[in-house]
């Protein structure tokens, strides 16, 4: 045969020879397994535990530390009776000992006042800082804010929404020259304003002056009048007038001067009258002439009272007249006395008061019209640098909005420009947020510490008031024993448990005096898995230390005992594994302190449920079984293992109790002869 | 001679001589490195798979995982010789992989009936067809070839509802009947048959030879080239089918060999080289067998053609 043809044939018969070996082999590699269905069954728990016996009840007598045991009267085992002595202190050691704990008690009564009196608070540095973080808030608010504006802006220019932002600058440019327009005319309004009022000021004084004026035509038109001539008379009258403020008024003063001129011609007549009449009387020779006398007395009073007004009504003019007189004469020699006469004119015209309040008044005008005038000044000159900005506020929009309709508009500076402002007040606001971070810390620091410091004070006032308690409860022990002359006696019936003070010798802190009152417990302390099976009630064999004998003994009581584990940096933590398992001991012989051991094997109830243990697998996902499920590959019909999750209830060392909604029926992989995992082939011992 | 009695001529005459000779050489050159490149392209997968078949599972996943697995990232690497060679992945191929050996032996079992009974079945049509005249001839040849051009997927539903007809979806004879009648050694074979001489056919007639006679010491002799080459390309063809047995196999206890790399997980790169290596082997194998006679096959059916 050809070679070729050989080496094809030989390399059958191995593929052939290596096919029938792996069967072989897959044979022995594949796991061999029992499968078994639940079972109901009972669970065993053991309880194991070991304990000591105590008294149940005990009386602790006091033991007053630092006194000398004069004398012990009773032992440890005795028993005693209500009242019997039991030991003796010594007095004198008492009495020293109450000295200095009264002493101490009122040591620490001043203690606890001072502290009660300890520092407070100062409200202050609170309002200060809640305003420090209201400012540091309001400011970070603010930047927020103008953010968001500068956002939107960049929004809307990222965006190279030519249209928008070409929208948006008319409505800008709109704006603003309305708000142009609306400027020039409150401008106006304004300047209109302004005018007026230095209008009427300028009013005002030419008022003055034409008042001023007036005097001037008058005295040049009476200086150019010949003298008694009737146009120089006109003057005088109208110069008078102006004396009396109007022609009227000064025409009334005139018939005033007349009438009293007519009193003074009619008192005149009277007293040429009366005087004629007394010289009668006198030729006469009449007797009584003192009536005569009394009337020409009484016709010169009136005379003279007539005469009086006259004058007083004539002064002002009189005064005119001669100022009027001196001053032309002034005038015409134009002598430097002029301008002094005619103020003195003036006053005698107008008088002192009211010419100087002309003149005020003048002044003040003047004064008005001048502020007045700077103010419309600088009122122009804001109101043109106002104008300026909004002019050109309306130039920049308008240039920037015939770049958008060229398509010249560069975004790029804005953006910039918004980048470089977002920055600044993004680095501001951080700045802004770092603070007020700092005073939120500083400010909890400071509460924390207030907390601190208060939670410290109230804990030592606590203890404070505590060591005041105890001490006084001490003394009171003390003072007691003193009364009872130093004797300690049973308070009750009972056996004496403890009595670790010696006579002659001092009794300390760790010295025990105590009474049995009635029967004993066994403590015993169990693992807490284990405890979960005991429960109060439960009857309980127990053996005492080196005794086979069995005590039954019921469970009073379980409790989880704490205990302190250290972790190795000297803090401790709290540890709960064991439990305190408590039985209420049968009449008996017992010695406290004596050892008791427990065994006990609990029996459950009957699950129907139940798995060998070693048939229970568990991973991250929980509890799971091994089920087996057919599988058509290659060699054919496969069993392979598949993971069943199920609820586990209760197991013991050897069983596992599974939820009842387990389907019984389903066999489940019990044992096999390698380790399978889930997704492995296996074959079913038969 | 006139010609080269000018000595300026001569020596142009040689010059252009000399230079034909160097295009010719360096045409050659040409050749030869394309060649040696396509070479080096057949050759450089196959290398590959040897070598990869020796890599070691934990150098392979390395090697290999960036391609291979979801969460791996970078590039994947090739190694020119494996650092620590193993035969591991043979030895557990052979050994603990018996289902890799189902399946080659369904390959068998399903390749080897499909070439004997294409040898009985297309011979014979291929000889008629070649040799006889009869009605119909021309337009059934016609329908051989329209068949031998359709795909696979095209004649997949009918050869579907003829089997399940037949009752023989979900068996061996699903993938080796259709394959029975195919077309191409047919056609293969006629071109052969064609080409033998009527006159030695003739002779044997006048020496008495029945049909029967002529057909065998006459016709399959003479046509053993054809023969040969066409049986050879539809062994290869059937050992590498993939889409018959995914379509008329339910049952993977009789999937064929070539089934079984899609299996092949990340974690069995090692195996799945060298199932590559073993599936690759009979192919090879029936290559080298009848190497000659596809040579010959190929090349006069070129010329043929």
């Amino acid at each position: 045969m050809d070679k070729r043809k050989q080496w094809f044939f030989l390399f059958l018969v191995v593929m052939a020879v290596c096919g029938m070996a792996s069967r072989v082999l897959a044979s022995f590699t594949t796991p061999l397994v029992v499968m078994g269905n639940v079972q109901s069954k009972k669970l065993q728990y053991e309880v194991t535990g070991e304990g000591r016996i105590e008294a149940s009840v005990k009386e602790y007598l006091p033991c007053l530390a630092g006194i000398r045991i004069e004398r012990i009267y009773k032992r440890a085992g005795q028993k005693v009776k209500k009242g019997d002595i039991i030991l003796k202190y010594r007095l004198e050691e008492i009495e020293k000992q109450i000295v200095i704990l009264k002493k101490e008690l009122k040591q620490q009564e001043i203690a606890m006042e001072q502290e009660e009196v300890g520092g407070k608070e100062n409200p202050e540095d609170q309002i200060i800082d809640t305003i420090s973080l209201d400012s540091a808030k309001r400011s970070i608010q603010q930047l927020n804010k103008q953010l968001k504006q500068l956002e939107k802006e960049e929004q809307l220019l990222l965006a190279n929404h030519t249209e928008a932002l070409l929208k948006e600058k008319k409505k800008e440019y709109n704006t603003a020259s309305y708000a142009l327009e609306q400027e020039k005319l409150n401008q106006k309004e304004i300047l209109v304003k302004q005018e007026e009022e230095i209008q009427d000021a300028e009013e005002a004084m030419e008022e003055q002056r034409e008042w001023e004026q007036e005097l001037k035509t008058l005295v040049a038109g009476y200086l150019a009048s010949e003298n008694q001539n009737t146009e120089r008379q006109t003057y005088i009258k109208q110069i008078y007038a102006l004396g009396y403020g109007t022609e009227k008024e000064w025409e009334a003063h005139e018939k005033e001067i007349q009438s009293a001129n007519v009193v003074s011609i009619q008192a005149q007549n009277a007293l040429q009258m009366a005087q004629n009449a007394y010289k009668n009387a006198v030729i006469k020779e009449e007797t009584d002439v003192s009536s005569y006398e009394m009337a020409v007395v009484n016709a010169q009073n009136e005379v003279q009272q007539a005469m009086a007004k006259l004058i007083e009504l004539q002064e002002k003019e009189n005064e005119i007249q001669n100022k009027l007189k001196k001053y032309e004469e002034a005038a015409k020699k134009d002598s430097a006395e002029q301008t002094m006469l005619y103020e003195q004119l003036k006053i005698a015209i107008y008088g002192k008061e009211e010419l100087e309040g002309r003149q005020k008044e003048r002044e003040k005008t003047m004064t008005v019209i001048k502020r007045l005038k700077e103010e419309k000044e600088r009122a122009n000159q804001k109101a043109n640098l106002v104008m300026e900005e909004k002019e050109k506020t309306v130039d920049e929009i308008e240039t920037i909005i015939k770049q958008l309709e060229n398509g010249t508009y560069s975004f790029q500076d804005v953006k910039e420009e918004i980048k470089n402002k977002k920055d600044s007040l993004k680095k501001e606001r951080e700045a802004k947020k770092l603070e007020y971070r700092q005073l939120q810390a500083e400010q909890k620091k400071k509460e924390y510490e207030k907390e601190k410091t208060k939670k410290g004070e109230r804990l030592k006032k606590e203890s404070m008031k505590l060591d005041y308690q105890e001490k006084k409860a001490e003394l009171k022990e003390y003072e007691d024993i003193k009364k009872a002359n130093g004797y300690v006696r049973a308070s009750q019936n009972g056996t004496i448990t403890a009595i670790t003070v010696e006579e002659g010798r001092k009794a300390s802190e760790d010295d025990t005096i105590s009474i049995g009152l009635q029967g004993f417990t066994a403590i015993i302390m169990v693992d807490e898995e284990r405890a979960d099976y005991l429960k109060v009630g439960d009857v309980v064999e127990l053996s005492k230390k080196g005794e086979t004998k069995k005590i039954s003994a019921e469970i009073s009581s379980i409790q989880y005992a704490v205990e302190m584990e250290n972790q190795g940096d000297g803090s401790e933590n709290q540890k709960t594994e064991q439990v305190e398992v408590r039985f209420l001991m049968p009449k008996g012989d017992y010695i406290e302190g004596q050892s008791i051991f427990m065994d006990y094997i609990k029996e459950t109830k009957a699950f129907d449920t139940c798995i060998p243990l070693q048939a229970l697998h568990q991973d991250d996902k929980g509890y799971f079984v091994l089920i087996l499920q057919e599988r058509q590959t290659v060699l054919g019909t496969e069993q392979e293992a598949v993971r069943l999750g199920v609820q586990v209830i209760e197991k013991d060392e050897n069983t596992a109790v599974l939820d009842s909604s387990f389907d019984v029926t389903t066999p489940i992989l019990v044992s096999s002869t390698k380790m399978v995992k889930e997704g492995d082939r296996v074959r079913v011992e038969e | 001679m006139k010609a080269f009695g000018n000595t300026k001529a001569k020596k142009k005459w040689r010059k252009r001589k000399y230079n034909r000779g160097v295009m010719r050489r360096i045409s050659v050159l040409i050749q030869k490195l394309m060649l040696f490149f396509s070479v080096i392209m057949i050759l450089v997968p196959i290398f590959m798979l040897l070598t990869g078949s020796l890599l070691g599972k934990h150098e392979a996943e390395s090697l290999l995982s960036p391609v291979l697995s979801k969460k791996a990232t970078g590039f994947a690497q090739w190694q020119l010789f494996p650092l620590y060679p193993t035969m591991a992945g043979y030895v557990e191929l052979l050994l603990d992989t018996p289902e890799f050996f189902i399946m080659f032996f369904n390959s068998v079992k399903e390749v080897f009936p499909i070439v004997g009974f294409q040898f009985l079945i297309a011979t014979t049509s291929a000889w008629a067809f070649a040799r006889f005249q009869f009605h119909g001839k021309r337009i059934l040849f016609g329908l051989y070839l329209l068949l031998m051009i359709l795909p696979f997927q095209v004649t997949m539903v009918p050869n579907y509802l003829v089997l399940d007809k037949l009752k023989l979806m979900n068996t061996q004879w699903s993938l080796i009947l259709p394959a029975i009648f195919s077309t191409f050694p047919v056609f293969l074979m006629t071109r052969f048959f064609k080409a033998i001489p009527q006159t030695l056919i003739d002779a044997g007639r006048i020496d008495g030879a029945g049909e029967w006679r002529i057909f065998f010491f006459i016709g399959i002799p003479l046509g053993m080239p054809g023969i040969s080459s066409a049986l050879l390309l539809s062994f290869f063809e059937y050992w590498n089918m993939i889409e018959q047995p995914l379509v008329f196999l339910k049952d993977v206890s009789k999937y064929p060999v070539s089934l079984y790399l899609p299996n092949i997980t990340t974690e069995q790169i090692g195996l799945s080289l060298s199932a590559s290596v073993l599936i690759m082997a009979p192919s090879i194998f029936a290559f080298f067998w009848g190497q000659e006679y596809l040579e010959q096959g190929v090349g006069d059916s070129a010329m043929k053609g």
